[in-house]
């Protein structure tokens, strides 16, 4: 009994190894790291926004792109929302709200992101040329 | 009686019938059983019917795999409904692609992979012809094809896990007395 249950190893590892041909191994292997590598550059190279759009109110304030470092001062009913685009990043570093969520929601660089201060009804969305990941905005 | 290994591919003896039925119905039963699974998306599926594609390709030739990969998809098709509808075209498509591909593989390089790398194979043909069915069909948008990578990733993936499941089929049925080796050693 013994020697009949030696002859096909019983530890599944080991019997998973003997069936993996070095042809299966390759395969998974090129694969694995081709999509894997394809999706980690998809998602950076597509993602990246390129400029943002800031609405005032209902109006649009105005369309910056995120390559230039500036500080843009946008009017509300409470008061200026600071906001500063630097290094392809845009956050709001200032905001007369009272919870100043918006100044804690950090920077934002990717497309279809946004910033919003509800309270002095300023929001922020990060979009690129090839679409903003948003179908619409409804207001 | 004749023995199983003997039967020749042009006729189909009785016992190779029943063993197609088996397959077969096994498919189905794992196709129903998947439908009920909780997956994230409901177009993601594990494929486990493929198991019985891949056991009849290996165990018993392409033209074995190719009825049971066809009648499966219209006998499951029929059982949830989905019977000329866009759903029924892409399964019927994707395991067209699949069993093509797996045969070939099979044909080609028997040495080279194993039944989990012809699994594989068989993932990819079946998901990247449902990407394309899908682009040129429905969505033609050109943000589809970049889903590409993420549907390589996961056929690999689940080919893997159908090909480990098949492999212990074919164990089995082998310790079972379904000499499925001579079969591959004929060709």
């Amino acid at each position: 009994m013994i020697l009949v249950h030696s002859r096909r190893s019983r530890d599944p590892r080991g019997r998973l190894r003997s069936l993996l041909t070095p042809g299966d191994v390759a395969l998974i292997i090129v694969l694995l790291l081709a999509s894997g590598g394809s999706i980690v550059v998809l998602r950076a190279a597509l993602a990246a926004g390129e400029y943002c759009v800031i609405f005032a109110g209902d109006e649009e304030f105005g369309r910056f792109p995120l390559s230039k470092d500036r500080t843009v001062h946008v009017p509300g009913p409470l008061g200026t929302t600071d906001v500063v685009i630097r290094q392809g990043s845009v956050r709001v570093v200032d905001s007369p709200c009272p919870h100043r969520v918006c100044v804690s929601m950090g920077e934002k660089r990717r497309s279809g992101e946004t910033v919003a201060c509800v309270p002095n009804r300023v929001l922020v969305l990060v979009c690129s040329r090839r679409g903003s990941g948003v179908d619409a905005i409804t207001r | 009686m004749r023995s199983p290994g003997r039967e020749t591919r042009s006729s189909w003896s009785t016992y190779a019938i029943s063993r197609l039925s088996l397959l077969v119905a096994v498919g189905i039963a794992l196709y129903v059983v998947e439908g009920y699974l909780p997956r994230p998306v409901p177009w993601i599926r594990l494929g486990l019917s493929n198991v019985v594609t891949l056991v009849a390709l290996v165990g018993f030739g392409f033209g074995e795999a190719f009825a049971v990969g066809f009648l499966r998809v219209l006998l499951g098709a029929l059982i949830s409904g989905s019977l000329f509808s866009p759903a029924f075209l892409f399964s019927l498509v994707g395991a067209g692609a699949s069993v093509s591909l797996m045969g070939l593989t099979h044909l080609r390089w028997k040495r080279v992979f194993s039944p989990i790398g012809i699994s594989i194979f068989g993932a990819l043909g079946h998901n990247i012809t449902q990407l394309t069915l899908a682009y040129l069909l429905f969505v033609r948008k050109f943000e589809l094809l970049l889903m590409a990578p993420f549907v390589i990733f996961l056929s690999v993936i689940m080919g893997s896990v159908v090909g480990v499941a098949g492999v212990l089929l074919l164990d089995g049925m082998e310790r079972a007395g379904l000499r499925h080796r001579e079969h591959l050693a004929s060709g």
